[in-house]
């Protein structure tokens, strides 16, 4: 029996031997007490519960006997020492309680040296002396000291002997009973330190813990990993997992970490929370150091908080039935979750003290593993769904390593679960963003997107959403779906946060820059204006200034842009548009006519933004200013620099021809090749080869080398007309047609339609096959002909090319036959959206649509036609029409006033100032101003009798008579009738016959005889009246 | 009339005695415990024949009455063999197991000490295109008793009606399987199949999602990602995935598929590239 035993026994044995006289002693004051005596009354008080009472005693004891070195009473000593630390350690009175066991350890005999190592080591953990613990812990696993093994080893082999060395235990199959884990015990047994895998653990578990108190973090890994693979109890394991998972992130080591989490997921120890939440910081500083191969797995790993629930009542109920306690109902405190802003990831989710802590009284029926799965459950479930931040951080993984189809899916799995929540809204952002880039899904992400955004009105996450489409669609070339979002934009709860008010900043000035892509210069100039006077000082400050000042230039309000040009280069000596402002500064000066200053500042760019990509447009318009102050030298030597710094193929176009035009100026055909040509060979397809090729062609025809012009235009056609979006080719079609008619002869025409025909018939392409026709037809003067057939024999118009489909416009036109009208303008904007051809095609929709008394639609086509071609020759009929349908409204001071504007427009003279005179007669007459109507229609006859053939000017006549009579001026009128059929420019017209009814047989042949005998006449009607009367 | 022989080729099972290509020797081991060495001539759903080793007269013994077999096999080293498969050596293990266990195919029914090597030379069927070959087996298979191989059985019969081109059995299969993990597997390859490549993804994805640890069906489910990232001319992410199959999963015969897989894609990635 060992030395420990024997004292214990002797110390239990004879203290209850001396009670019978305790009562006589009772009242003796301690110090006239024989040492036993202080003994046995300790000994007594201990008994009866009283260890406060007992202390004194013995205290006393050690006091007296403190000099004595008698072996009895040394053990004696210690036996008491450790008594005394038991009793102050058990009420955490660790100012007396270390003393004890210190003084226990440091004497001898030390038979509980073990137990009394691991109490210092507990206490002086629990006392916060995390230095002191981690030398104690270190001591009691290095194990006792030489004179304290030797003792407790000769104690042991005497305990052995007064065993019965056969007493092991077999089975009913004559096998030795293993032991249940034969590994542990091997350790236990083998361990230097002579403690059980249980204390073993306990001492580690402590260790572990005091360096991670003093920030020793990597120091802790090996006494927590002990802990790991030896601690039975799940809870505590499952602590000490997620110590040594944060150590290892701390440390970086993520190839241990790697290795040796797959092989802890084995274990039932992944459905431990702390597990989870240490899977979790490991993958996402996995993920923050880029090691995206080792992070997902991990995230992957991560157990979502049902299953973990699932798991562990799974456990609760199985423990409450081995105890025999029925299961208690656990209520799900759903409202008690922690707010979402709580931190999800760190060591917070590290365990709390609370999981160690001893158990009140009313739960000391329950086993402690058992509370302990009651109190984790607790806290599981009023946990914040943490699973959402492993997912959102594993959609983010996704999306760094380019599988963004995942990243979608995660995310909106977030979103789905908590869309109100910060990580809900984060994660339908991302959705979104993922969607339209790089997914290009837009059938999914637009809805959803607009949806959302009809609902969410307040935040960040609707005008960062809102931010995304308009981005999709201003990269796609939509501004006009940008625009759609204005209304959005402009319903959004003010904020004041600045990031709120960055982005609403920046999706007005989106909204701007689609106005100026749709060039709308007048709604860009107010939305760029919106975005300066908004948001003063704004990260868009500097672009939104330059790009005002461009817009008021594009408005040509010169002096207006010249000046905020200006305050754009005081403002932003460096910024990035400084050399643009230059530039556009010129420009305004060459729009108001300072081509001194314009060429100035063309200098100025040309010297201090050599590199810019507005230098090569700074070289081509000095050349144009130099060009026109005939220096031509000059100005060819700036083009053909133009062209060599060129950055883009417009730009290189433009010098080149620029440079053809002054070369045909001097008549210097071979320069005007030889840059074609280079133009051609640098540009290859990105060059505009139809225009090249026309230039070729016209050279070749003024040098006389027909053939050869011809040949190159010829060639050019085959070779790119089976190709429908080259519309170049129709260039080329049109300037052969050209040259056909004004440098062919006949058999030479007729030679060049052969050739068109039998290449029409050699080709298997329809679309050069149509090409070819509409050639011939132009060469023929057919092309209304062409149109008509080609309206039958086309099901469709996909493979037809703008000549083609222009032809068709015209036939249907003359024919007014609007019936393909829509179809045919849906071709031209589908598909041939830059093609002049598309013209006839605007025309004939706009007259169907005035045709149906659909002014409105006809109104905005006519908005459409006029931004695209303005004041162009073809399209005064817009301006005209656009009249007729206001009057057509009933908007008679708005129609008289767009038809007035008509002759504002000098390239609208003739024909088209003639219908406008006609029109607003027609205008007024049915506005009942019979007289103004009379002075239009006098106007129409008198002014424009020879444009259109003559037929404004009929109808004029007719206009005319048909007020006067109204007016009561029957003399006048029919004056008027004979007027009109004198009038030889339109007396062969059929709107005589009208004239000629009023003025019946006699009168109209009398009229025919006077102009058959040489009679000129002019009638002139005045009428000496005036409005009103 | 391919489908409907493949339909009815389980059937046909339970109905007909099935003899092996060549007897086999084996020890029978009744119910009662008392045990023979047998010649095998033959297995139904009902009974055993066999004649013994002594005895050329066939006898027949009903299936209850069977408590295993432990058929004559030559030597096998399946770890070695699975490492092999792994390495995507799929004829060389065929060329191994066939003559070694294949003809036990009709005894899978019972209890026998072939069925884990039998298991694999299924496996290996599959792998090496030999479908047909691995639908018959997996049809065997399916006898087991033990439920995880009979439902790896069932995936492996899914997977190779598909591979044989017959969508419309193949989701009839699908429908069976009792593995939501397997059944989301082949619901995107018969996707992927019908040219729905997209939905094939989110089909995928859902599988990825849901059963991230299922290391039987997460390595193929990565690499059918990467084919698909493919059918949508994603290059680059069909590469990563591709990469991320061989570092993910480095002891899954998919390692080796998608080294192969992103040397195909690399090349597509090339030709695509714009020339210099």
């Amino acid at each position: 029996m060992s030395e420990k035993y024997t004292l214990l026994t002797r110390f239990a044995v004879t203290l209850p031997l001396l009670l019978v006289s305790l009562n006589g002693f009772a009242q003796t004051p301690m110090e006239k007490m024989r040492a036993d005596q202080l003994v046995k009354e300790a000994d007594f008080l201990l008994n009866g519960g009283d260890a406060d009472a007992a202390i004194p005693y013995l205290d006393a004891y050690l006091e007296r006997m403190k000099e004595v070195d008698d072996a009895r009473v040394s053990a004696m000593k210690q036996t008491i020492r450790f008594k005394l630390t038991k009793i102050f350690l058990k009420d955490k009175r660790y100012d007396r309680g270390l003393g004890y066991v210190q003084d226990y350890v440091a004497n001898r005999p030390a038979p509980e040296w073990h137990e009394a190592m691991k109490l210092l080591t507990v206490s002086l953990l629990e006392d916060r002396q995390f230095e002191a613990c981690v030398t104690a812990a270190t001591n009691a696993l290095a194990g006792p000291p030489a004179d304290v093994r030797e003792a407790l080893e000769k104690a042991a082999k005497e305990a052995a002997a007064e065993k019965d060395p056969s007493a092991y235990e077999f089975d009913e199959y004559g096998e030795l009973i293993v032991k249940e884990d034969a590994e542990v015990e091997a350790v236990a047994e083998t361990h230097p330190s002579g403690y059980s895998v249980e204390d073993l653990v306990l001492l580690n578990m402590t260790l572990g813990q005091a360096y991670t108190e003093l920030g020793r973090v990597e120091e802790s890994m090996e006494p927590f990993s002990y802990v790991v693979k030896y601690m039975q109890d799940p809870v505590r394991k499952g602590f000490a997992i997620m110590q040594v998972v944060n150590g290892l992130v701390e440390k970086k080591d993520f190839d241990a970490l790697t290795s040796w989490i797959p092989e802890l997921y084995r274990t039932d120890a992944r459905f431990d929370i702390r597990v989870n939440m240490a899977l979790i910081n490991a993958a996402s500083a996995l993920f923050d150091a880029k090691e995206y191969d080792h992070a997902l797995p991990l995230f992957r790993m991560i157990l979502p908080r049902g299953e973990l629930i699932a798991h562990q009542s799974a456990r609760l109920r199985e423990l409450q039935i081995e105890a025999g306690i029925i299961a208690p109902e656990v209520s799900d405190p759903q409202d008690q979750k922690l707010s979402s802003k709580d931190s999800l990831f760190g060591k917070s989710y590290g365990v709390e003290e609370e999981t160690f802590v001893e158990r009140g009284s009313n739960e000391v029926d329950k086993p402690i593993e058992l509370i302990q799965l009651e109190q984790l459950i607790e806290t599981i479930k009023t946990m914040p769904p943490y699973e959402n931040e492993a997912l959102y951080r594993n959609a983010y993984l996704y999306d760094e390593v380019k599988r963004p189809w995942e990243a979608v899916r995660f995310f909106d799995r977030v979103y789905q679960d908590a869309p109100d929540s910060e990580l809900g809204k984060r994660s339908f952002y991302e959705v979104i963003r993922l969607l339209l880039n790089p997914l290009k899904e837009v059938a999914e992400a637009e809805p959803r997107a607009l949806d959302y955004l009809s609902s969410q009105k307040e935040g960040l996450v609707p005008r960062q959403i809102t931010y995304l489409l308009s981005g999709f669609y201003q990269q796609h070339r939509s501004p006009e779906k940008v625009k759609t979002l204005l209304p959005v934009i402009q319903s959004f709860v003010p904020e004041d946060s600045p990031i709120v008010r960055k982005y609403e900043c920046e999706l007005y000035y989106m909204q701007a820059v689609a106005d100026l892509m749709m060039m709308e210069y007048a709604k860009a100039e107010a939305s760029f204006r919106y975005v300066l006077e908004t948001f003063p000082g704004s990260h868009q400050q500097e672009n939104a200034s330059y790009w005002h000042a461009a817009t008021l230039l594009y408005l040509q309000q010169f002096e207006e842009a010249l000046a905020e040009f200006q305050d754009y280069l005081e403002a932003y000596p460096e910024g990035d548009w400084c050399a643009s402002a230059f530039f556009q500064s010129g420009t305004c000066y060459f729009g108001l006519e300072n081509l001194e200053q314009a060429k100035a500042l063309f200098t100025q760019v040309i010297e201090r933004y050599p590199d810019s990509p507005v230098c090569p447009d700074a070289y081509n318009l000095r050349a144009d200013i130099l060009g026109s102050e005939g220096l031509l030298d000059e100005a060819i030597s700036d083009y053909a620099t133009a062209f060599v710094k060129a950055s883009s193929g417009t730009q290189a176009k433009y010098s080149t021809f620029q440079m053809a035009r002054v070369y045909e100026a001097e008549s210097r055909y071979d320069e005007i090749l030889r840059v074609v040509g280079n133009y051609l060979d640098a540009y290859g397809d990105e060059a505009d080869i139809a225009e090249g090729i026309f230039w070729i062609g016209k050279t070749k025809v003024n040098q006389g080398r027909i053939d050869e012009a011809v040949q190159s235009y010829f060639d050019a056609i085959i070779e790119y007309g089976p190709d429908l979006e080259a519309t170049g080719v129709d260039s080329m079609i049109d300037g052969l047609v050209h040259l056909s008619k004004t440098r062919l002869n006949d058999s030479q025409r007729e030679a060049l339609k052969a050739d068109f025909i039998r290449a029409q018939q050699s080709t298997d392409s329809q679309t050069l096959r149509l090409r070819l026709r509409a050639t011939v037809a132009q060469i023929d003067d057919s092309e209304v002909a062409l149109g008509k057939a080609l309206i039958e024999e086309l099901p469709d118009f996909e493979q037809a090319a703008p000549p083609v489909l222009s032809a068709i416009s015209d036939a249907s036109f003359e024919l007014k036959d609007y019936s393909r009208a829509a179809e045919i303008l849906d071709v031209f904007l589908k598909k041939f959206e830059e093609s002049e051809f598309m013209r006839p095609a605007y025309k004939l929709r706009g007259y169907d649509l005035f045709n149906k008394g659909e002014y409105d639609a006809a109104l905005d086509l006519i908005a459409d036609a006029q931004a695209r071609y303005g004041t162009d020759y073809d399209v005064a009929w817009a301006q005209i029409l656009k009249g007729r349908c206001l009057a057509a409204l009933g908007r008679h001071d708005e129609a008289v006033q767009e038809l007035t504007s008509v002759m504002n427009v000098p390239g609208w003279r003739g024909e088209s100032y003639a219908e406008a005179v006609y029109r607003l007669g027609q205008t007024e007459e049915a506005a009942g101003s019979l007289l103004k109507a009379h002075g239009w229609y006098q106007r129409a006859y008198f002014q424009y009798k020879g444009y259109a053939g003559g037929t404004w000017a009929a109808d004029g006549y007719l206009g005319s008579a048909r007020c006067l009579s109204q007016l009561g001026y029957a003399e006048e009128a029919r004056n008027t009738y004979r007027g009109m059929l004198f009038n030889p420019y339109v007396n062969h017209l059929p709107q005589c016959q009208v004239a000629k009814d009023a003025l019946g047989p006699d009168q109209t042949r009398e009229i025919g005889e006077m102009i058959s005998s040489g009679v000129i006449t002019n009638f002139t009607i005045t009428l000496d009246v005036e409005e009103g009367k | 009339m391919k489908r409907i022989t493949v339909l009815l080729s389980g059937i046909l099972l339970a109905a007909r005695c099935v003899t092996a290509a060549q007897p086999l020797n084996a020890t029978l081991t009744r119910d009662d415990g008392r045990a023979w060495r047998v010649v095998l001539i033959g297995c139904d759903t009902n009974q055993l024949t066999y004649h013994l080793e002594n005895d050329s007269t066939p006898k027949t013994l009903p299936l209850p009455q069977v408590q295993s077999l432990e058929i004559k096999l030559p030597q096998l080293d399946l770890r070695e063999l699975n490492a092999r498969l792994v390495s995507a050596d799929y004829q060389g293990v065929v060329a191994e197991l066939e003559p070694a266990v294949g003809d036990a195919a009709p005894y899978m029914v019972v209890p026998n000490n072939a069925v884990d090597a039998f298991a694999l030379l299924t496996k290996a069927h599959l792998r090496s295109g030999e479908v047909k070959k691995a639908l018959d087996a997996a049809t065997y298979l399916q006898a087991v008793k033990d439920p995880e191989l009979k439902a790896v059985a069932a995936d492996t019969m899914a997977q190779a009606v598909l591979e044989l081109g017959d969508l419309a059995a193949a989701k009839q299969q699908v429908e069976r399987l009792s593995d939501p993990a397997a059944a989301l597997y082949l619901t995107a390859r018969i996707q992927r199949a019908e040219q729905q490549s997209k939905d094939a993804m989110q089909t995928v994805i859902e599988l990825i999602a849901s059963h991230p640890n299922d290391h039987n069906w997460m390595p193929q489910a990565e690499y059918l990602c990467a084919q698909l990232y493919m059918d949508l001319k994603m290059l680059d992410s069909a590469a990563e995935v591709a990469r991320q199959v061989q570092v993910l999963y480095p002891a899954s015969e998919f390692k080796v598929e998608a080294e192969r897989l992103l040397e195909q894609i690399n090349q597509l990635i090339e030709q695509s590239a714009p020339a210099e």
